[in-house]
């Protein structure tokens, strides 16, 4: 067996790379994480980014600011998992372990954010404008990797077909981006933009 | 042997706990020239609550150890956030934050410093530029490239207070069409205030673009007036300075934004090294209670199709 092999990897590298096999084997055991405690781990990971990003240093003050700030993130994709659950789910899983497992899933995120706080780390504020031509190029590998995890989740962990799975992944969609632009819709940021087309 | 998910963790807590004994903020003092306070100021920064990505408190903080004097939290629209950050940096005796809102028009952006209430965007840019006045505040083109000059008419210039010469934008897109505008607003009116702004979003570019302001006294009320009456240098991309001769020759050579002392900036990267290492480490590698079978080695799996 290869070094690469041995080695004890999680089980979100797991999830990330062999989704279906390995949301199969994990939907069969028990919970073993405490209530919420993946989502909590997600929120202040994005909080350890911005202030690697931010500062250069990370901070107490600027990680628990920032995963304080970003906590919205993932309680909307609780809730969004909440619901596609109970309109299309038929595995009967329990929401807990649902939820735990969905989080699983984020390595293609958490691993785009770690590299976008490196590259960030490393680019002088007059060059910035180079970070976010990287940010919006590469973007696209998280994007598409996690909807292939969101996938497999909804038709392994909750037991969908290929219907409920689509429609879900949509509800997910439109639950976190719907919210988000919801609030810059009605606090008037918005709407300015989308009337001069910028 | 030690499990890599606990050493991960102890990295992980290891960064943090060095970032945070790094995490100094250098003390400021007043510079003073020829009879005027001159404050390093950012007048252009965005805050969480709205499309910024730090706290108002946080951007308190951040301002200081950028060696700034004053900020004024602008977000699109709205006032809360730089309200919460007037308040946040008073009780810790921070930068001045005055509240300001980056009026967001389909055809214009301007910056209103000094304000209490959001200005709404629906207005011309000369209307909105009379209600920041009538608020006691000042108004400022933000970032007037081409494609924001066309709502700035006649009217709109003579009360404009002043606009920004230096900006982020002009980095990737040139700093000629900032100069040009800046060039009509001095025709069109005395003494127009230019300013350097960073647009601050999130990443490090906080006080990239600054203005050094001539201020009689050192307040929120002194940083306004000095707006308006165009007692303010700044430095485009170009190095060119701009702003009344006598103020530039007060202001010398401009002072350099504070660094860290080298045995705190090896820390904060050490402590960088660590927490980005440990928060990978957590991501990639299996700990005691992780439910996975390790009957799959991951690498030894037939590969399966993704959908």
């Amino acid at each position: 067996m290869s070094i690469c092999a041995r080695l004890p990897w999680s089980d979100d590298a797991r999830v990330a790379l062999r989704p279906a096999a390995a949301y199969d084997e994990l939907s069969r055991g028990p919970a073993r994480t405490p209530f919420l405690v993946r989502p909590l781990l997600f929120a202040l990971l994005l909080g350890l980014v911005l202030a690697l990003a931010t500062a250069g240093r990370p901070t107490l003050r600027l990680v628990l600011g920032g995963a304080l700030a970003f906590s919205f993130i993932p309680a909307l994709q609780v809730a969004s998992i909440a619901l596609s659950r109970a309109a299309f789910g038929r595995s009967g899983i329990p929401l807990l372990l649902a939820i735990d497992l969905h989080f699983l899933g984020h390595l293609p995120w958490t691993a785009w954010l770690l590299f976008v706080a490196a590259f960030a780390s490393f680019t002088p504020p007059e060059r910035e404008y180079r970070l976010w031509a990287v940010i919006l190029w590469s973007v696209a590998v998280p994007i598409l990797w996690s909807r292939v995890i969101c996938w497999h989740f909804f038709r392994r962990v909750l037991g969908m077909g290929a219907p409920g799975a689509l429609a879900a992944l949509f509800v997910q969609i439109a639950i976190v981006w719907g919210s988000i632009l919801a609030f810059f819709l009605l606090s008037g940021q918005l709407e300015p933009r989308i009337l001069s087309g910028q | 042997m030690i499990s890599p998910r606990l050493a991960s963790a102890a990295l992980l807590g290891a960064g943090i706990a060095v970032g945070t004994i790094t995490d100094v903020v250098p003390v400021r003092r007043p510079v003073l020239r020829g009879g005027y306070v001159v404050l390093e100021a950012d007048m252009h920064v965005h805050s969480f609550l709205g499309d910024g990505a730090l706290w108002p408190w946080d951007l308190a903080f951040e301002a200081r150890r950028k060696g700034l004097d004053a900020i004024a939290i602008t977000n699109h629209n709205q006032v809360l956030a730089a309200r919460i950050g007037r308040w946040f940096s008073r009780q810790i005796e921070g930068p001045l934050v005055l509240v300001g809102e980056e009026i967001t028009a389909p055809a214009y952006h301007l910056i209103a410093v000094g304000i209490e209430e959001a200005v709404g965007w629906r207005s011309t840019a000369a209307q909105a530029i009379e209600e920041v006045h009538a608020q006691g505040g000042a108004a400022i083109a933000a970032h007037p490239t081409r494609s924001y000059q066309g709502a700035y008419d006649a009217a709109a210039l003579r009360a404009l207070d002043g606009a920004e010469v230096a900006h982020p934008f002009a980095y990737s897109a040139g700093m000629q069409e900032l100069r040009d505008f800046f060039s009509r607003l001095a025709l069109a009116r005395a003494r127009p205030a230019p300013i350097g702004s960073s647009d601050y979003h999130v990443f490090s570019s906080l006080g990239l673009c600054r203005t050094y302001v001539f201020a009689r006294q050192a307040g929120e009320r002194g940083l306004v007036e000095a707006l308006r009456q165009g007692q303010t240098v700044a430095y485009d991309l170009g190095g060119m300075p701009h702003g009344d001769p006598e103020l530039i020759r007060l202001l010398g050579t401009p002072p350099a934004p504070p660094a860290d002392a080298p045995s705190i900036a090896v820390l904060a990267r050490l402590g960088w090294i660590c927490s980005w290492l440990g928060a990978l480490g957590l991501l990639l590698f299996r700990g005691a209670g992780d439910r996975y079978s390790i009957s799959t080695p991951i690498a030894t799996t037939k590969r399966e199709t993704m959908l």
